[in-house]
C-alpha cells in the first residue's frame, strides 16, 4: 500500500475525533495528533483500534505510545505491512 | 522530604463520543486490567465506572509523567484499585480521589500528603476549553497568590519526548514560576484543574454543588 493510501485512511480515522477541525485542512504528515488536532487522549485507543481493524495489524502498546504525530501512525503502519 | 505532585482529568459522560465504550470488548481489553474487568462486569453502573478508571488512569500518568522518567502512555499499564482510592503503576501506589457528579468525573491522583486542592466546572460550548481551564485555575488561585487573575498565567513547554509534545503545566505570577504543582484537564462541557499549593492548610472536603458551577473539592 502507497504511503499516500496509509495517510488518507489514517486521516479518515483521526477525522471522527479531531476537535480542530479547521487543522484538518492543513494536515500533514509532522501534525501533532493530540496538539494539533486536538484528539482527547482517550480517544486514541480508538484510534489505535480502528488502525488495526483497517490495516489488519496488531499495535503493541510500545508502539503506540511512540506515535504522535499523523506521520508516525502512517510510518508504524507501512512498516507492519511490510 | 517527598515530592507532592498532582494530576488529574475530568470526563463528560454525555459527550456521545463516551457512549457506550464500556460495551465495546476491545476497548475494555485495551485499556483496563483484569482486575478492574472484573469490577466493571459486576458493576451495576459499568459506564461510570469505566470512564472512573480512565480518569485516574489520565491523572496518574500526568503525575507519572512528572516524576521523571517518562511512562508508557497505555491505560491498562495503570491499574486502578476497584475501590476508587489509588492506582498503582510500575511498583508505585498514587493516592486517587474520584468525585462524580451527574454526567462529569473528576479524578484527582497525587503522591503523597494532604489532597490536593482540585475544583471541576462546566463551560458553554463555544468556550476554547483549554483556555477556559486556565481560567478557571487563575481565577481559582489569584487570591492565594495575593494577586489579580490577569497576574497569573499558565504556561507549558515544548518537550520533544513527551507524549503530546507538551511538558506539564507551570504557573507563573508577573512571569517568574510559582512553587506550586498544577494539572489542567477538560473534556466535552466540563474544564478541571489540581492543585499542590505549598504549606497550604487541608482543603475543605468536597461539596457538591446543586448546580453545575465551578465547585472546590478538598
Amino acid at each position: 500500500m502507497e504511503q499516500q493510501q496509509v495517510f488518507d485512511k489514517v486521516i479518515a480515522i483521526l477525522k471522527p475525533f479531531v476537535k480542530a477541525p479547521e487543522a484538518l485542512a492543513t494536515v500533514s504528515m509532522g501534525s501533532f495528533i493530540v496538539k494539533d488536532l486536538k484528539v482527547n487522549s482517550a480517544r486514541l485507543v480508538d484510534v489505535v483500534l480502528e488502525i488495526e481493524d483497517t490495516f489488519g495489524i496488531a499495535v503493541a502498546d510500545a508502539d503506540a505510545d511512540k506515535v504522535k504525530t499523523v506521520g508516525d501512525a502512517v510510518n508504524l503502519i507501512v512498516k507492519s505491512k511490510s | 522530604m517527598a515530592l507532592r505532585l498532582a494530576g488529574n482529568d475530568v470526563v463528560d459522560l454525555g459527550d456521545p463520543a463516551n457512549a457506550g465504550a464500556h460495551e465495546r470488548g476491545r476497548f475494555v481489553e485495551r485499556g483496563c486490567g483484569d482486575r478492574e474487568r472484573a469490577a466493571l462486569a459486576a458493576s451495576s453502573d459499568p459506564a461510570g465506572l469505566l470512564w472512573s478508571f480512565f480518569a485516574a488512569k489520565e491523572a496518574a500518568f500526568k503525575v507519572a509523567c512528572k516524576l521523571g522518567s517518562r511512562p508508557v502512555f497505555a491505560h491498562r499499564r495503570f491499574l486502578v484499585e476497584p475501590s476508587l482510592t489509588s492506582v498503582q503503576h510500575d511498583g508505585r501506589t498514587l493516592r486517587l480521589s474520584i468525585e462524580r457528579q451527574g454526567e462529569r468525573i473528576h479524578a484527582v491522583a497525587w503522591t503523597c500528603g494532604e489532597p490536593p486542592l482540585a475544583i471541576a466546572a462546566s463551560v458553554s460550548e463555544s468556550d476554547d476549553l483549554g483556555r477556559a481551564a486556565r481560567r478557571l485555575l487563575v481565577t481559582s488561585l489569584a487570591r492565594s497568590f495575593r494577586c489579580s487573575a490577569a497576574m497569573l498565567a499558565v504556561v507549558r513547554n515544548v518537550e520533544p519526548e513527551a507524549w503530546d509534545d507538551l511538558g506539564p503545566p507551570r504557573l507563573l505570577r508577573y512571569g517568574k514560576p510559582l512553587d506550586v504543582d498544577v494539572s489542567l484537564s477538560h473534556d466535552g462541557r466540563f474544564v478541571a484543574f489540581a492543585a499542590c499549593l505549598p504549606g497550604a492548610p487541608p482543603y475543605p472536603k468536597r461539596t457538591v454543588a446543586p448546580s453545575a458551577r465551578p465547585h472546590e473539592a478538598h
